[in-house]
């Protein structure tokens, strides 16, 4: 399994509230890489044999139970403050912000 | 999505769009009724419609290829309604997806929005009454003595159609496409997208990678208005455009036989025209408090925008119930930087253990904290960051609109599902949402004493039905 290591400056949870400089979009396509690498380095201690996925197959635990709803929500929450996306393309296509 | 020996059926997930908008629902019993009808005349089956972006596939209990095609109806109305006159959204949608057996879906998604109310102008609150210009300069609107300037003109209808289409592209494999346009009477909007899924380690990882491009028309009432200018003076031109690209990366990891989590990260771009043409900033004496000089100026913001989050979900079935945990984090360089907390117990009123045959009620919470973006303003001072008259200065970008405020975010909400069979389930979620906005420090003069970034609170009334045809 591929380990990621991260050091924070200051090793204190406020480090996120501080203004640094924002990642440039050089730095967001290499974190785009991030899932990949995670795929294909993945853990196989993880996860589970076809038999055993009664409980994954129930539609209550499909991530996304409700896409009316999801979608409902992406839309009144991007019309309603300034970040938006992280699971879905979900959100714009409106003239609300 | 994934196959299994023991899975129920699962919808598979078309990408998303830019452009996928809200899907309502409320107690809109006519739309309710006519899509009942229209879903009637249809025929037989099953296949959720999703909105959501990427599915892994690690996530999804899928079918087995079958041989007869099957159709899945949804159907939603949603009221949403701020406090102190302000807006009211009413949203029905319907979406219609049909699967053609061979692991094949098409969807189909309309979604109507109707806007009224009123909607704050972004300038700032005086001790005595303000009258305003109307976006339209067909008329103006009066404020009272200490209350948050609100345009009354505020009105809107949208019509949103998504279309797409979701298909296997070889072993463990999925590609979905999808395209999407939405109208407003001062808003046009056109998206496209598409991912791609490929499972790993017999389906318990997923990879999930797509693309989103918009393109965005901006026609504003009266004209778009010029950037910095002084407010109610003319305009600039008739329309401006927008461009937005976003790319998408999701990882999911089955971890056990209840849990399964899923990272992803979302990069976006967006050129062009970002301003909100209605919006407009007060210019005051530093002393006072009171409007000075120019008054009021019209806001401008940078004509582009990069934006990072990453988000992280897990799920966990509790043999019964499910817990469902997210967080996000979000920064773009504006100088905005959010968190979101969101968690939702599902409790299964029945004994089936969650397979989707009971009642079930979910609380659900929500927790949203935003810094200001760099440029923000709840006014410009006058011989300060601003200067008055043809000789004078102004910040390159400065707006006043609340939602680049630092502010918190809370969500506290229920939801309660019933299925009545043969795969139907209604549901009906209610929700208020409060934003509590930082006050601004140092109020000069009069403002010392008003409150000058009110609390916004909302409700939301949700009605949805789905069934199969």
């Amino acid at each position: 399994m591929s380990t990621l290591v991260l050091t924070p400056m200051r090793p204190s949870l406020p480090v996120l509230c501080r203004r640094r400089r924002v990642p440039s979009i050089r730095l967001g396509l290499g974190l785009m890489a991030l899932p990949a690498l995670l795929a294909l380095g993945g853990c196989g201690t993880l996860g589970v044999q076809p038999w055993e996925r009664d409980l994954l197959a129930k539609p209550s635990m499909q991530l996304t139970v409700s896409p009316l709803e999801a979608a409902a929500d992406d839309h009144t929450y991007f019309s309603k403050e300034a970040a938006t996306g992280g699971r879905s393309f979900g959100g714009g296509g409106c003239g609300c912000n | 999505m994934t196959t299994s020996p023991l899975s129920l059926s699962a919808s598979a997930e078309p990408s998303s769009l830019p452009g996928s908008t809200s899907t309502g629902t409320s107690t809109g019993a006519l739309h309710l009724a006519l899509a009942a009808a229209v879903t009637g005349l249809l025929g037989v089956g099953s296949v959720g419609a999703q909105a959501e972006g990427l599915k892994p596939s690690a996530a999804t209990a899928a079918t087995a290829a079958s041989t007869a095609a099957t159709w899945q109806a949804d159907a939603a109305v949603l009221l949403y309604r701020e406090g102190d006159g302000r807006v009211t959204a009413l949203e029905p949608v319907i979406s219609l997806r049909r699967n053609d057996g061979n692991d094949r879906a098409t969807g189909l998604r309309l979604t109507l929005d109707t806007l009224t109310g009123a909607s704050p102008n972004g300038a700032v609150a005086q001790p005595t009454a303000q009258t305003f210009t109307s976006p339209s300069g067909k008329g103006t609107y009066t404020t009272a003595a200490g209350k948050t300037p609100l345009n009354t003109e505020f009105r809107d209808t949208r019509i949103a159609l998504l279309a797409s289409h979701e298909r296997p592209l070889g072993t463990d494999q999925r590609g979905s496409f999808s395209a999407n346009v939405s109208a407003e009477h001062d808003f046009a909007s056109v998206g496209l997208s598409g991912s791609w899924t490929r499972d790993f380690d017999n389906k318990n990882r997923t990879l999930s990678l797509g693309l989103s491009t918009e393109f965005d028309r901006i026609n504003p009432e009266g004209g778009v208005p010029v950037e910095r200018g002084v407010a109610f003076a003319g305009t600039s031109k008739g329309s401006d455009s927008r461009y937005v690209v976003d790319l998408l990366a999701g990882f999911t990891q089955v971890m056990s036989r209840r849990w399964i989590t899923q990272v992803s990260y979302n990069l976006g771009r967006g050129s062009g025209y970002h301003s909100d043409p209605y919006k407009i900033l007060s210019v005051i004496d530093g002393s006072s408090g009171l409007v000075t000089g120019d008054r009021y100026i019209n806001e401008s913001r940078p004509r582009s925008r990069t934006r990072h989050s990453l988000n992280v979900q897990s799920k966990w079935h509790l043999t019964q119930d499910v817990v469902d945990l997210s967080y996000r984090y979000y920064r773009d360089d504006w100088g905005v930087s959010a968190h979101t907390l969101d968690g939702r117990y599902r409790w299964e009123l029945g004994s089936n253990g969650g397979s989707g045959g009971g009642a079930y009620l979910e609380p659900h919470l929500r927790w949203y904290r935003q810094s200001a973006a760099d440029f923000y303003r709840t006014w410009l001072t006058e011989g300060g960051e601003y200067v008055s008259g043809a000789a004078g200065r102004s910040p390159a970008y400065a707006s006043a609109d609340t939602r680049l405020a630092a502010f918190t975010g809370q969500t506290l909400g229920i939801k309660l599902g019933l299925p009545t069979g043969q795969g139907r389930e209604w549901t009906l979620r209610v929700e208020t949402y409060r934003q509590k906005i930082d006050q601004p420090a140092n109020a000069p003069g009069a403002l010392g004493s008003l409150d000058l970034t009110p609390d916004l609170k909302a409700f939301t009334l949700m009605v949805g039905y789905s069934r199969p045809f």
